[in-house]
């Protein structure tokens, strides 16, 4: 009997310990609970505060500051974590976020991933080779520099993994979607993944990696590309 | 001794049966509609006992040759390189590193830039790249990666075929339908030898054989337990000749090569000895002395009921202490004087006393 | 379906030649593919800390084996240093203290594992690479004590060459409360001690001296240094060699038999001495292989040459032997010494060569020849070593001759003179001849199929004749047999013994075995394999109760990956042994009965035993088997398997082995929630059965009838046993990172309980009839009980250093009937035991080591 006590403390102390055991050095995206929150809350709090910088309806004005109309939740709610904790190379976000609390973020990430990612196609249409090289590199990669296809954790569509919402433990809900981003910002987050100066979460890691195989054009061309596709979808 | 006539007989036989199978096999056979012979055999590349050419620069020979790896599953896949695969599989990557076939693959591309790495055991890989969230477009070797078995054994064989993996096809392994990844992990170093699954060999048996592992925490056992011995050191798990999957012909040859002494051939045998030495011990624990089957008489008492001492039942009045003090039971019994159990050279030796 | 060109190119079998996965010693040929010891079994790979960052970016958790297991979580890559081409990593030292407390001596606790207190060298890894062109150098040490410890170091390059050489003590502790009435232990060569006279001591002399012993402990020493080479000539050969040379010292409990004491009170002679080991084998293997796109060849060769130090084996009895027949002038002659002849020098040779071949339909042909040769060819010791005469002297005057037929001249028979042959000469040829071929006409369908033939010639056979004396036979018992009763010395004399009955020859066992098998496997759908084979043995053996032993067996298989979460294993064999006509007795040939000039005793030959007994490797059987493995998948972090193995075997003999069950389930579970955690447990249950019949005879009435129920072997004389074992284990291992330290625990238990019961007929089937009254119905249950603890911690102090200090507590309980009452005295009248057998034990080990990156 005492020998079966002994057994089941030993049992529920490891259990125990498993809850801490993701907690290290970076932060694991590859087991996190679907973000859930208010919509209509949230709704309220980015008509307040991140309108000016990010539109009414998600689509930002300005060419450095993202659009988060239709972005993954999830994304959006881990970012949101990463200024809060200062992870993030200081920027305007960082101060921004401070006051926020818990809630809110969650509120703000579901509200955003709720709008319809109806994003404009740029003013002026890229060259053609341009777009041809990050076409390319989104379908198919760069071999020989290493460049696995975007599309291959973006999705097809640039729209996120296609197994982000297979369920409540896919690992993939936090890829963020690509498509009709700014060109300016997604090429400034690529340079910054490629020099490493983003290195917290598990994602991380994966883009550092691809990153650093990516020279100045091919990130250039697939900025381009990638806001280029709210055109295509409307020549079609 | 076997009457000469009907050995002869039977070698004439079992040399007919062969030639008859060599017989069949030169016969036209059922092949794919549209092909002969003679397209099959133009397809393969010849015979050639030589190498296939000087090896380039400094290239190890079991790694210079190695090509990509087919899925039959992602017939269009191109080959993309080991720089692609990489980048989102870094984690694989810096565990892999340290294993012995990244060291021999990477040697081999440095010295060959074009030799597959990633993609000599995982095939092709642009198929996968654009849609890794399908599985089977990649040769997978873990749970749920659609690979079939069959694909996935051969393409470690590709370069692994022969030596211990000779009788592979049609072993009981094989027909279980385990790959080789049911064993081995060489994406990391996880033991110190043979690239397996858990950190030990008998570890990596224990998975599925957990009964006959327990078996050797017993009171008699070998060293298994004790990290001197392995399974395969008597077992070949790829593939052998005789069915309980030993490495030479026969149950006592496997013994002999530690217990050489009790090869003989003695002077006086004790048959079942000869016969095989399961006959009288398990070969993986027991809870008598000597991993015996049975205990002492009446393991002897089994196949021995000759007239005067061996047939009598003992008791445990027989036991010291009792009023019968009985040599045949107390201690190893009958084995104390039959101490030669195994066979005797001694000319006064017919009982295996001496 | 149309194969297209370059897709058949790689799916050719082989382009590049076989990679020797392990060392020179494969899982293929030879041995000591794993060297390590006790204090680590897993030689440092358990020790090295997981990954904390897990297996991939890309998803949680680790994979698993397609079965379902989950693969070991990934170790902590480690750091290369070196600025040269050469780079050094992971290398460390592990040295420390052991202090032992409780049954520090005990056997069983030392069985295997050198434990002795003190400085250890737990274990110290250096490893070594270059990057650029692949090469390795590899060392690893560890020693715990003088007969616990090993060194292996390997020089390589991957893919093209291999060196290992090793160097490894182990030991095997037999006894620790051994009682020796011998001075000399340890070598060939036992005299008396404490004063006793050989030949003229009493039962109180000799008790007095083994209680008087110290207690020894017996143990056996294996010293084996091996060096192995693995070398890729080209992409298609490879070649290997290894060569091993192992030596064994020590002592083990032996045996001496001057006759029966059970018998004849204060006579005979039954002594448990202690034999020496001293011998040394060396093993060599070697081959070729060449793996092409349509050939294969596997050539080796395997040597063994086994050399004994001794080869005899000599020690002195201390009773006086007074023989049975009463009469005035009746001497028995005085035994002093006892001999065996230890095992023989032996050469082994073997040579095996495959040949494979790829076939159309995916399929392959092999034919596998293998002949291998064993001799001996020992100069034979005398049939005795006494002096002065043995047997029993009928007239008084000591003289050897027809007026005296049982005496014997010791001179006579202690010189090889006395021998048919000064040397062994035996040999044993095997051959071997295996063909198999596997097609696969679709992926869904195997066929296989395949013949074996398989002989092995017993050559040269025996006669034991004494050309001194013309008299065949050997002398029984050290000469006691014949001195305690007269006409038993073993010996048969054509003028005064005629009618003795004894073995004249050796028996040659040559064996032939031919086999054949069939069988198919079925894939109806990717997640089913059905598979069936149909088997047929036949294997002559000569000069046994057969000649003609057949088994047909059939064994059916599936496995299920219907679900995902589960996969499932079935197996099933039945099995139908069958044969000739038994005959009870074709050992005549063996005896003397067949000698020109035997006279046929008054009443007839003895029964040679009985003939309803069967024995059990040549007894006709059925046999069922199952095995069943179910792997679950509960959750992505947990694993849970089950097993259930059953063996059937229901033998045909009303004597003899009569049926052998055995039963074993497993359950494991498994989890890995993170790489800082993981938890396992396991329990087995094992159980068996073994139930024998024989029959004692009837000692008055006439011994010549072999039929069980007639006058030698009544119905009376009937009896039963039987022998259950049960077995409970259980295991569990936890360990958890808490970044700090980590813990580990590691816990087993073992319950294992043999009851061997028996009945009889009547009080004639006993041993000791006036007994009968209270003789029960089974013996003390045997047991042995094990409970060990292992807890352990290790704290990095530093980045180079971690200390780890374990507590490992085994606690033993054994009960073994065979040894009880022996702890009131080894000696019982003329029986002399050394081994008092196996101990209830205790014992603590804590160790304290420091952990160093080099």
């Amino acid at each position: 009997m005492k020998r079966l006590r002994l057994l089941a403390v030993s049992v529920l102390a490891v259990t125990a310990l498993a809850a801490s055991a993701a907690a290290g050095d970076f932060v694991d995206l590859r087991r996190i609970e679907p973000v859930s929150g208010d919509a209509a809350a949230g709704a309220q709090k980015a008509a307040t505060l991140c309108f000016a910088c990010h539109g009414a309806d998600g689509i930002s004005p300005v060419p450095m500051f993202p659009n988060l109309a239709g972005q993954r939740a999830d994304y959006l709610y881990q970012e949101l974590l990463r200024y809060k904790s200062g992870s993030r190379p200081e920027s305007a976000m960082t101060a921004l976020v401070q006051p926020l609390e818990d809630a809110d973020l969650r509120n703000l990430a579901v509200h955003y991933g709720g709008l319809a990612p109806d994003l404009p196609a740029p003013a002026e249409a890229p060259a053609q080779e341009v777009l041809a090289r990050g076409g390319t590199l989104f379908r198919e990669g760069d071999p020989a520099r290493g460049v696995p296809p975007c599309q291959g954790c973006h999705g097809a569509d640039a729209k996120g993994h296609p197994l982000a919402d297979a369920g409540a433990d896919s690992p993939y809900r936090a890829y963020p979607l690509l498509y009709g981003q700014h060109p300016a910002y997604v090429a400034t987050r690529l340079r910054d993944y490629r020099s490493g100066a983003l290195a917290h979460t598990s994602n991380d890691f994966i883009m550092t990696a691809v990153a650093q195989r990516l020279d100045d054009a091919s990130i250039d061309a697939l900025a381009a590309w990638l806001a280029n596709l709210p055109a295509q979808r409307q020549a079609r | 001794m076997l009457q000469p006539g009907p050995i002869r007989l039977r070698v004439l036989l079992a040399g007919l049966v062969l030639l008859g199978s060599f017989a069949a096999l030169l016969m036209p056979s059922p092949l794919p509609a549209q092909q002969t012979r003679q397209q099959l055999a133009d397809m393969l590349p010849p015979t050639n006992l030589s190498g296939d050419g000087p090896v380039a620069g400094d290239a190890p020979p079991g790694f210079a040759h190695a090509t990509v790896a087919a899925n039959p599953a992602a017939a269009d896949a191109t080959v993309v390189g080991e720089a692609v695969c990489t980048a989102c599989h870094s984690l694989e990557n810096d565990h892999f590193s340290h294993t012995v076939h990244a060291l021999g693959l990477r040697a081999a591309a440095a010295a060959n830039p074009g030799a597959p790495v990633c993609e000599a055991c995982h095939g092709p890989g642009s198929a996968h790249a654009a849609e890794p969230d399908r599985k089977g477009l990649i040769i997978g070797f873990t749970h749920g990666s659609q690979t079939p078995i069959a694909v996935q054994t051969q393409t470690c064989l590709a370069c692994h075929q022969g030596g211990p993996r000779d009788h592979w096809l049609g072993s009981v392994h094989q027909r279980n339908d385990l790959s080789c990844s049911d064993c081995h992990n060489p994406m990391g170093k996880v033991s110190p030898e043979g690239s397996m699954a858990r950190s030990t060999i008998n570890e990596t048996c224990a998975q599925c054989h957990r009964d006959v592992r327990a078996q050797f925490d017993r009171r008699s056992h070998m060293p298994l337990p004790e990290g001197q011995m392995t399974c395969a050191d008597c077992h070949n798990p790829h593939g052998s000749l005789t069915a309980p999957l030993l490495k030479t012909n026969s149950v006592n040859e496997t013994c002999y090569q530690c217990h050489a002494e009790k090869r003989g051939p003695f002077l006086f045998e004790h048959a079942p000895v000869r016969g095989s030495c399961l006959n009288c011990h398990t070969p993986h624990g027991s809870n008598q002395m000597s991993l015996l089957v049975a205990p002492v008489p009446f393991l002897c008492q089994q196949c021995h009921s000759h007239l005067r001492h061996p047939n009598d039942l003992q008791t445990p009045q027989s036991l010291a202490g009792g009023p019968h003090p009985d040599e045949r039971i107390m201690g190893r019994g009958c084995i104390t004087c039959h101490a030669q159990v195994h066979g005797s050279n001694n000319p006064s030796g017919p009982r295996l006393h001496k | 379906m149309r194969i297209r060109p370059n897709r058949m190119r790689r799916l050719v079998l082989a382009v590049t030649a076989a990679l020797p996965l392990g060392a020179a010693a494969d899982s293929g040929v030879g041995v000591d593919l794993w060297i390590a010891n006790k204090f680590d079994p897993s030689a440092g790979a358990a020790a090295d800390p997981k990954d904390p960052r897990g297996t991939t970016w890309l998803r949680p958790g680790e994979k698993r084996t397609p079965t379902g297991t989950l693969y070991a979580c990934p170790t902590e890559p480690p750091r290369l240093d070196g600025s040269g081409a050469w780079k050094q990593y992971d290398a460390s030292i592990q040295f420390g203290y052991l202090a032992i407390g409780g049954d520090a001596d005990s056997a069983l606790w030392r069985r295997y594992a050198g434990w002795d207190q003190g400085f250890v060298l737990g274990l110290l890894e250096l490893h070594f690479v270059r990057p650029a062109d692949g090469s390795y150098i590899d060392l690893r040490a560890s020693h715990l004590s003088e007969h616990d410890q090993y060194v292996k170091g390997t020089i390589g390059r991957a893919g093209h060459y291999k060196i290992e050489a090793y160097a490894r003590s182990t030991q095997n502790v037999v006894s620790d409360n051994a009682r020796s009435i011998w001075n000399g232990v340890g070598g060939n060569d036992l005299t008396l001690a404490g004063g006793l006279t050989p030949g003229a001591s009493t039962p109180a002399e000799v008790a007095a001296v083994s209680a008087a012993a110290p207690t020894r402990v017996l143990q056996v020493n294996r010293d084996k240094q091996g060096l192995g080479l693995s070398y890729f000539f080209d992409p298609r050969w490879t070649g290997y060699l290894n060569v091993s040379n192992e030596q064994r010292e020590g002592t083990r409990p032996f045996g001496g038999p001057f006759f029966f004491n059970f018998a004849f009170a204060d006579n005979g002679g039954i002594f448990e001495t202690i034999r020496p080991i001293d011998d040394s084998t060396i093993n060599t293997n070697a081959g070729v292989r060449f793996v092409g796109n349509r050939w294969r060849l596997d050539l080796g060769y395997s040597g063994s040459f086994y050399r004994d130090r001794y080869a005899s084996f000599t020690y002195e009895q201390p009773y006086a032997l007074w023989n049975v027949v009463t009469g005035p002038g009746v001497r028995s002659s005085q035994l002093t010494q006892g001999q065996f002849s230890t095992e023989p020098d032996n050469d082994y040779h073997s040579l095996r060569g495959t040949l494979t071949r790829s076939l159309p339909l995916n399929g392959q042909f092999s034919l596998t020849v293998s002949g291998a040769s064993t001799r001996q060819d020992d100069d034979l010791l005398a049939p005795v070593n006494c002096n002065g005469t043995f047997g029993i002297d009928l007239v008084g005057n000591g003289q050897v001759g027809p007026a005296n037929p049982f005496l014997y001249a010791c001179s006579d028979w202690n010189t090889p003179a006395s021998l048919s042959r000064r040397s062994a000469d035996m040999r044993i040829d095997t051959t071997l001849v295996d063909a198999r071929i596997v097609l696969q006409p679709t992926d869904r369908l195997t066929w296989r199929g395949g013949l074996r033939f398989y002989r092995e010639d017993y050559r040269n056979t025996y006669l034991a004749y004494n050309p001194l004396t013309g008299e065949y036979g050997y002398v029984a018992e050290n000469g006691s047999q014949g001195t305690v009763v007269p006409g038993e010395a073993g010996i048969w004399n054509p003028l005064t013994g005629a009618s003795i009955l004894t073995r004249v020859t050796s028996l040659p066992l040559d064996t032939q075995n031919t086999e054949a098998t069939f069988g198919a496997d079925w894939r109806p759908s990717v997640r089913d394999t059905l598979g069936a084979t149909l088997g047929f043995t036949r294997n002559e053996p000569s000069h046994r109760e057969r000649s003609r032993v057949d088994d047909v067996s059939i064994k059916l298989n599936w496995t299920s990956r219907a679900f995902d979460w589960l996969t499932l294993r079935a197996n099933f064999v039945h099995l139908r042994r069958s044969g000739d006509r038994y005959d009870y007795d074709p050992y005549g040939f063996t005896f003397s009965e067949h000698l020109p000039g035997f006279v046929e005793p008054e009443g007839g030959l003895p029964a040679h035993t009985v003939e309803a007994l069967r024995k059990y490797d040549m007894a006709s059987r059925d046999q069922d088997k199952i095995d069943l493995m179910a792997t679950f998948m509960p959750r992505a972090d947990m694993t849970f398997s089950a097993s259930l193995r059953g063996d059937w075997n229901d033998y045909d003999a009303r004597l003899g082995r009569q049926r052998l069950d055995t039963l074993g389930a497993t359950l494991q579970w498994e989890w890995q929630p993170s790489p800082r955690t993981n938890a396992s447990v396991y329990y087995a249950y094992d159980r068996s059965k073994l139930g024998i019949a024989n029959v004692n005879e009837d000692g008055t009435a006439d011994q010549t009838d072999p039929v069980l129920g007639g006058v030698t072997y009544p119905l009376a004389g009937r009896w039963w046993v039987d022998d259950r074992q049960r077995n409970h284990s259980m295991g569990t291992v936890l360990a958890h990172d808490f970044r700090r330290f980590k813990l580990d625990l590691a816990w087993n238990w073992l319950w294992s309980r043999g009851t061997t019961g028996y009945r009889y007929a009547s009080a004639l089937a006993l041993a000791w009839p006036d007994v009968a009254a209270y003789t029960g119905d089974a013996f003390p249950t045997m047991k042995y009980k094990v409970n060990s603890l292992t807890l352990g911690m290790t704290m990095p102090i530093n980045e180079r250093m971690s200390l780890r200090v374990f507590d490992y507590y085994e606690r033993g309980r054994v009960s073994d009937w065979h040894y009880q009452g022996l702890d009131q005295g080894y000696v019982i009248d003329h029986r002399v035991y050394s081994d008092g057998g196996p101990d209830d034990y205790a014992a603590n080990l804590v160790g304290l080591l420091l952990t160093v990156k080099l």
